[in-house]
């Protein structure tokens, strides 16, 4: 039988050669009980590996892998994450959007104008609102929903985001229940809104009305 | 470019995270994916609030964020599947002389370092950065000069053939100086796996 020893050795050529290994096919090659520590060794030369020696070839098939897809597009979007990751927190913590919804409008003391605090919320899972828009109370009760802090929700909405040259006139629009709106022409919308946040009420403030 | 890079890197990390003090508690096979999405995520909200040298910077980041994203996502784990931690059932005795569930005085203790440790973000960067400097240093301390420049070249990405041909070893001592190398230097850390 191959030795742990040579079975690491192999798994460090073929990532220092660009191969790719795969480390579940590698741990699979040793004897049950060795498999934690051939893992331990493969994690301490992870510490300070060095970058593969890729082909182009493999590059491109690595960047054509879904999550590499996703992250650039979203690094290229710069639309903010809330799009990619308020649905995958709402998936982890096992809840429909309704269910979201529902907790959201009650932190909020909303709960009579749920229907308005889920087309908001819809806005941010769609990567339609203006995350600088959205209020710490709404962050702090999503944070509190989801179990994570405040900070990262901030983070990831914050990330990539345009600077505002006009901030009032972006957040001129309160949002309607059942309306649909075109990402792309967003920004543009809301400059052509009519009504002015002197008449928000209080579910447009928390959208709307920033930090 | 960086993303791609680092793909097989962060999976790898991902796959043999194990969770301090419940070395039996780790990513799921199945969930490694989720796991890395969730990192590149974490790590681009984490860099958005950031200024700096692009590469440091990143690398930090990227160490930091996998080890966060692993122990939150263990955590959960934990969380939605008491019972698949087994021993994590039995009572374990509290400061007070209570008792408490093994499993929430786990979950407990790991939530507040890992709150204690979201608020020292920066600190950990930097911690991650001084890792690998401590990395470097535990093999300034290898004695043996062959173990030493087998490891060296390793992490310079020398492959085996190459190592032979410079320092004159059988391709058996490579294969054994090399792990005895990284033996040295997970046992130089294992002391300081704590972000």
């Amino acid at each position: 039988m191959t030795s742990l020893d040579e079975i690491l050795s192999d798994f460090i050529d073929a990532w220092i050669a660009g191969e790719r290994p795969d480390l579940d096919d590698h741990l699979e090659r040793v004897p049950e009980a060795e498999r934690e520590e051939l893992a331990g060794l493969i994690r301490a030369f992870m510490v300070d590996a060095p970058v593969p020696a890729y082909s182009t070839e493999t590059l491109r098939e690595i960047q054509s892998e879904p999550a590499v897809q996703r992250t650039i597009e979203l690094i290229e979007a710069r639309s903010g994450l809330w799009a990619e990751l308020l649905p995958r927190l709402r998936t982890r913590v096992r809840l429909t959007r309704e269910e979201v919804v529902s907790r959201l409008a009650n932190a909020l003391g909303q709960g009579p104008k749920e229907a308005r605090v889920h087309a908001y919320y819809h806005r941010m899972e769609s990567g339609t609102i203006e995350p600088a828009g959205v209020s710490r109370r709404v962050l702090d009760a999503l944070a509190g929903i989801f179990g994570v802090t405040t900070g990262d929700l901030e983070a990831a909405g914050d990330f990539g985001s345009a600077p505002e040259p006009d901030a009032g006139a972006v957040f001129a629009r309160p949002l309607e229940p059942g309306v649909t709106y075109d990402v792309r022409s967003e920004r543009l919308e809301h400059r052509s809104l009519d009504k002015t946040p002197a008449e928000w009420d209080e579910v447009d403030r928390l959208f709307l009305g920033g930090r | 470019m960086l993303v791609a890079f680092d793909r097989d890197r962060i999976r790898i990390l991902v796959s043999t995270f194990r969770f301090a003090g419940q070395g039996n508690v780790r990513v799921a096979r199945d969930k490694v994916e989720d796991v890395v999405q969730d990192c590149y995520l974490r790590m681009l909200g984490m860099l958005a609030g950031f200024k700096g040298a692009v590469l440091p910077q990143y690398e930090a980041a990227m160490a930091t964020c996998v080890d966060f994203e692993c122990r939150d996502h263990c955590r959960r784990e934990m969380r939605l599947d008491q019972h698949s931690g087994g021993s994590l059932e039995e009572k374990v005795e509290t400061d007070g002389g209570g008792e408490r569930g093994k499993f929430d005085a786990v979950v407990g203790k790991q939530e507040r370092e890992r709150m204690q440790a979201e608020a020292r973000l920066a600190e950990a960067m930097e911690q991650w950065v001084k890792r690998r400097e401590e990395v470097l240093a535990a093999i300034g301390k290898i004695k043996s000069d062959n173990q030493r420049n087998v490891l060296l070249m390793t992490f310079e990405g020398r492959s085996v053939a190459e190592i032979m041909d410079k320092l004159g070893l059988s391709r058996d001592n490579v294969y054994q100086l090399r792990r005895r190398g990284l033996k040295f230097v997970q046992d130089e850390l294992s002391g300081n796996d704590e972000p």
